[in-house]
């Protein structure tokens, strides 16, 4: 027969850096396992480390000047839902996943359906210094070119370089994020490249062209 | 001299994408770690009030006139107006699951509930007693009886056929908890909603397997909030200790109630059969 056990309480500790098994900081599975029970302490550490990505995330699919409202949104409803978490499973890929619902839900709703959010930035830093004037002009043209090929692309095409390529998520990440069987984001992806590169040999044969 | 022309295999392609990516704008990212952090200590539901320790009275009077509250919103004329129809699935998309903090849940007794036999507590309004037998003729689906409690000492079912909820009860014995009803299995014909997957807003709540089924295991009072296959929201209040495996197999959900430990009522529930 169980004694009734006491009722649990949130663990809401001090401020004090939080240590992990290692000695060291927190890993995100031992940060999951004690946010899950209420340790708010445990999840900031999640959030300081996830933060970064799960902007640039939110950015590129297409939440816009909303992008910090669906950061911090996904963050709340990723620690609600930490008791779906399974254990064991990679906490990167299942945030991100809620960052591009949230993504998703901000952009529907602002009724925006510009890619505005695939641009370039004006400044590049030392490499555009470094190279001469000449092949400079070349690799920006070919960037445009590119970055206006992605634009073009069909929404799921479009998400697939997003993750893989703009993102750096691995092709199982990706599956997860954008809630795909692996296999699809396979093929999509390779569809994508395709298109990509028929653009631009597109492009190349202009130039031939044209001398 | 300028670079050879040739058509851009994908792999080039790849490579350039990858360095487009690094050129992009996005704007740095902004520092959220107060603003979450305020959100989740607040709380925004009586579900995360929290007692430490011994259970405060100002905190019972605050959870309690909540809990009434939300009673109240759950009570008999909910199920039929439009609009209060709409206040439970409100209330639901935050989590069908409703977790209250406290020895006991402080609901009033339900309306019309008598003490039944001799063993067993009241019954809960619309079911009625019947056979085990009956209750398999007359449900909608196939109701399993659990292999390591044996026959039930008492079968409730709701609904006329093909009825949608059956109550297996099991009054004390030796090994099992104590209390008029020791454990009651409640099998509903419905599945959580769906949303219930994604964004439950629980404080103890932990996630199992049921063999190869997704399940929870709640320790402390709660309801259920669930859609019955004509797609209508129906609750059920938490009656025995609060002590609860949830589980879904087969587009029926489960609920084991009883002072049981976890790895007790996980036994019980894969010996389903």
């Amino acid at each position: 027969m169980e004694p009734v056990r006491p009722q649990r309480c949130i663990r809401v500790t001090g401020s004090g850096r939080k240590r992990g098994a290692g000695g060291g900081r927190l890993d995100d599975a031992e940060a999951v396992a004690l946010a899950r029970d209420g340790d708010l302490d445990a999840f900031e550490v999640l959030v300081a480390r996830h933060t970064a990505l799960a902007h640039r995330t939110a950015a590129l699919l297409g939440a816009g000047p909303d992008a910090p409202d669906v950061v911090q949104e996904a963050f709340v409803k990723a620690y609600r839902g930490l008791p779906w978490f399974r254990d064991g499973a990679p906490f990167r890929p299942w945030l991100l996943r809620i960052v591009a619902n949230e993504a998703h839900n901000a952009h529907r709703s602002s009724r925006r359906r510009s890619t505005a959010e695939l641009r370039l930035a004006s400044v590049d830093s030392l490499a555009a210094v470094a190279e001469s004037a000449e092949s400079s002009a070349l690799r920006t043209h070919r960037r445009d070119l590119l970055l206006a090929a992605v634009r073009d692309l069909p929404e799921k095409y479009r998400l697939v370089v997003t993750c893989r390529y703009f993102l750096d998520l691995t092709e199982a990440e990706t599956a997860t994020v954008l809630d795909w069987p692996r296999g699809s984001v396979k093929s999509r992806l390779s569809r994508a490249l395709g298109r990509l590169r028929t653009a631009l040999d597109a492009d190349l044969a202009e130039e031939v062209r044209h001398g | 001299m300028a670079e050879p022309r040739r058509p851009q295999g994908t792999d080039q392609v790849a490579a350039a994408l990858r360095e487009l990516g690094g050129r992009l704008d996005v704007p740095p990212a902004p520092d959220v770690r107060a603003a979450v952090r305020a959100r989740l200590a607040a709380g925004t539901t009586p579900a995360r009030v929290r007692a430490a320790g011994p259970v405060r009275a100002d905190r019972v009077t605050q959870l309690a006139a909540a809990l009434v509250a939300f009673a109240v919103l759950l009570g008999g004329a909910l199920a039929f107006s439009p609009r209060a129809r709409a206040a439970v699935v409100e209330i639901c998309t935050f989590g069908a699951v409703r977790l209250h903090s406290g020895e006991r849940p402080p609901w009033p007794p339900p309306p019309g509930a008598h003490p039944g036999g001799p063993r067993f507590g009241g019954l809960p309004p619309g079911t009625r007693e019947t056979s085990l037998a009956a209750a398999r003729q007359a449900a909608s689906f196939p109701v399993r009886v659990p292999a390591t409690l044996g026959r039930p000492d008492q079968v409730l079912i709701r609904g006329a056929a093909p009825a949608g909820f059956v109550a297996l009860r099991y009054g004390p014995r030796d090994g099992r908890p104590p209390g008029p009803v020791a454990i009651e299995l409640d099998e509903f014909a419905g599945s959580l909603p769906p949303y219930l997957d994604k964004y439950v807003h629980i404080g103890q709540a932990v996630r199992v397997r049921v063999g190869s089924d997704d399940g929870l295991w709640i320790d402390s009072p709660h309801e259920v909030a669930y859609l019955d296959p004509t797609g209508q929201t129906q609750v059920e209040p938490p009656r025995l200790s609060g002590r609860t495996l949830l589980w879904q197999h087969a587009g029926v959900t489960y609920r084991l109630e009883g002072e049981l430990s976890r790895d007790v009522a996980l036994a019980i529930a894969g010996s389903l059969q």
